[in-house]
């Protein structure tokens, strides 16, 4: 082995620190020229030769030029008393994310409550990912000529951590920017951890720059805890005044649901209601239709009747006036027509007993049948006259007087009050069934049934007695003006 | 350096008379055999070697870096002198002493010492081009560092000088070794370099802040193939 080791010329330098250590110096120093430099993929390695920090090396394998020659720089040595004047050194910076680094304020954050005006005093704490992201700088700045640096533990050479280093700058940081990042935001101190994320966002954007300025940055920063003073009476009456405040949102909450719940079945039953009324009103249309259609049907057809009856009572009048022209042009009047009908009568009466009765004398059977037809037509035009009449025009016999049609009882409509026929079954101009109401009967406006007449429905229960709305005053039945104030009904 | 060289010189001849007086003028029973005038051979040799190679590293007017470097030359070259001068002196006056031994003693001690004082110039010669290379290669970044540290000092306006701060900063932390094919990217960054002193001179604050983050990308891609070229 000695042999080996008289036999070796060069050094052969890796990495041979823990994963949490950020920068390690290795401890073999003025090595010789042709040195092997192994970075590892995490790392970097920065050359030092004379006190400069000359060259960066990423991963791989380097063979390093130093000032100090092989075997030949003993020689050289000698001049120092066989120390070599050439120092060199290298320094390995690990590169990957030291992942939760615990950081914590050292003292309480003063805080004053916006709402209530109540002074707190709050504590934060959390972790963070910390990464070397300048080597060079890390190392001019912060270790010098330590043998390294780790954030916590003291190793040997490490004469300061980074913790000891940064802590002053994340406590500034969290005080300086915590309160103002709570009360902007609107947190209410009683949920503030559904807010962490918003408050490790602002806390990081404030604390990076102060660590990029020394090579290092925070890839992530949590506040995983917000220690609130749960033993403070202040904070014990903010509690309560939340507690009420909830439960007065709780209330209204539960009124507003109420609210919205009626509403929304008062918008059900007026949209059942328009629904139902819509169908109401297509069905009582069509019904309308209907009878409007068979109305017109029925109008036709009595026209037709009408027609047809006028015109036979037009051929039989012509009929009468023709035979009685006859009678006339062959010297009979009108006494003379009814002695024979009496005549006839008797000869019916005695054909009847006898025989021959039919066949007795032409004479008495055109009288008889002259009267006859007379009348008849007479009977027949006083009736038609009427009928006439009923529908227009007017039809004037002659001679015969014009008799007036039989008085029909009409009747009103009980919604729009239309004058209807006695027979009608529904109104002409509305559809509103016509109800067969005796005398002592009436519709109830309110609920639409047959009720006794009298101040108020059997049915419902609404007052029957109809009021102006303009006075108030009593309106009788069937009134279209009011009495007292003659506002159209 | 040529001073030096004489106050040495006299020292060196002092040595050398005292030699010649120590060997003409002490009685001997061995004066002037071969083995005498082998050693007295040797010994003058040595002197004149010794003061050969002072006058190398004295009589130039050379840094003291390189002094430094041939110090070691010095010295070899003076021990093989005084080691000569012990094995010779033994030659000269030991009596029986073989003179073909006290030659091989004498040849070896002397070549040894040439052998180291060449071999002692040679390593500080290759270390000094060493270093000659090293101060061109970092000169580059060097340079640029001193301007931009004499640019921050200008800067008047806050806002400039933060920015002037900050390009400082990469250029001071900055790879200071170069590469020949880092030559474009460097002859860019002293072009942009100017354009930044112009627009500090001119308290123009916009076009620093856009210089500067040009500068800095430039200053960031520099380093990157800096790293890829070791």
């Amino acid at each position: 082995m000695e042999v080996f080791h008289m036999a070796k010329i060069t050094e052969v330098i890796k990495y041979e620190g823990d994963n949490s250590t950020f920068i390690w110096k290795h401890p073999s120093e003025d090595f010789n020229s042709l040195t092997q430099l192994i970075v590892h993929e995490s790392q970097e390695a920065i050359f030092f030769m004379n006190g400069q920090a000359l060259d960066l090396f990423g991963p791989g394998r380097y063979t390093l030029d130093s000032e100090n020659i092989p075997v030949l720089g003993k020689l050289l040595n000698l001049a120092t008393g066989g120390e070599s004047p050439f120092h060199c050194e290298v320094y390995f910076i690990n590169k990957t994310v030291q992942m939760s680094v615990k950081w914590g304020t050292d003292s309480k954050v003063r805080y004053i409550d916006p709402l209530t005006g109540v002074p707190l005093e709050l504590g934060a704490s959390g972790e963070m990912n910390l990464q070397v992201c300048d080597s060079r700088k890390l190392l001019i700045k912060l270790v010098g000529t330590m043998n390294g640096i780790a954030w916590g533990d003291s190793r040997e050479g490490f004469t300061k951590s980074l913790n000891d280093c940064f802590r002053p700058l994340i406590s500034t940081a969290v005080k300086a920017n915590l309160t103002p990042a709570i009360k902007r935001g609107g947190i209410d101190i009683l949920e503030i951890d559904e807010r962490l994320e918003e408050l490790s966002g602002v806390l990081r954007e404030s604390i990076v720059p102060g660590f990029e300025e020394y090579g290092l940055t925070i890839p992530q920063l949590y506040v995983t805890t917000i220690v609130l003073p749960e033993n403070d009476p202040n904070f014990k009456k903010i509690r309560e005044l939340h507690t009420i405040s909830f439960q007065k949102k709780v209330v209204e909450a539960e009124t507003e649901i109420r609210t919205a719940k009626l509403e929304a079945e008062a918008e059900v039953r007026t949209a059942q209601a328009e629904a139902d009324a819509g169908v109401f009103a297509a069905q009582r249309k069509a019904e309308l239709e209907r009878q409007t259609t068979e109305t017109e049907i029925a109008r036709r057809e009595a026209e037709r009747d009408l027609i047809r009856a006028q015109t036979e009572a037009q051929a039989a009048k012509m009929a009468g006036f023709a035979e009685a022209e006859v009678m006339a042009a062959k010297g009979y009047n009108e006494k003379d027509v009814l002695q024979a009908e009496v005549q006839k009568a008797f000869a019916e009466g005695l054909g009847n007993m006898g025989g021959n009765g039919g066949a007795g004398g032409g004479m008495m059977s055109d009288i008889v049948g002259l009267g006859v037809g007379l009348q008849a037509a007479g009977a027949m035009s006083g009736q038609l006259g009427g009928i006439f009449n009923g529908f227009a025009g007017g039809f004037q016999t002659p001679g015969a007087p014009a008799q007036a049609p039989e008085a029909t009882a009409n009747i009103q409509c009980a919604n729009c009050g239309n004058t209807l026929p006695a027979n009608a079954k529904f109104c002409l101009e509305c559809g509103t069934k016509v109800e067969n109401l005796a005398e002592n009967e009436m519709i109830c406006p309110a609920c639409g049934k047959k009720t006794a007449k009298g101040k108020f429905c059997m049915e419902c229960g609404a007052s029957l007695i109809l009021k102006c709305a303009k006075c108030g005053a009593e309106i009788p039945t069937g009134a279209k003006f009011c009495l007292e104030c003659g506002e159209k009904l | 350096m040529k001073k030096n060289f004489k106050s040495y010189a006299i020292v060196w001849a002092i040595g050398l008379v005292i030699f010649n007086l120590c060997a003409f003028l002490v009685p001997s029973p061995t004066k002037f055999t071969p083995g005498f005038w082998l050693g007295y051979g040797f010994i003058t040799i040595a002197f004149i070697l010794h003061i050969g190679t002072a006058y190398f590293t004295f009589s130039k007017d050379e840094a003291k870096e390189k002094l430094f470097l041939n110090l070691p030359a010095i010295t070899i070259s003076f021990i093989t002198l005084i080691c000569t001068a012990i094995v010779a002196a033994i030659t000269m006056v030991a009596p029986g002493f073989p003179d073909w031994l006290g030659a091989i003693f004498c040849f070896a001690c002397f070549g040894l010492g040439v052998a180291a004082t060449l071999l002692s110039k040679t390593a500080g010669d290759m270390v000094s081009q060493k270093e000659e290379k090293i101060k061109v290669q970092t000169f580059f970044i060097k340079a640029l560092t001193v301007d931009a540290d004499t640019l921050v000092s200008q800067s008047q306006i806050p806002e400039i000088k933060a920015q002037v701060t900050k390009v400082y900063e990469a250029i001071r932390y900055s790879d200071p070794v170069s590469n020949e094919a880092l030559a474009g990217a460097e002859a860019q960054i002293t072009l942009k370099f100017n354009e930044l002193q112009n627009a500090v001179s001119e308290n123009d604050v916009q076009s620093v802040q856009t210089i500067s983050n040009d500068l800095l990308i430039l200053i960031k891609d520099r380093n990157s193939k800096c790293k890829l070229l070791k």
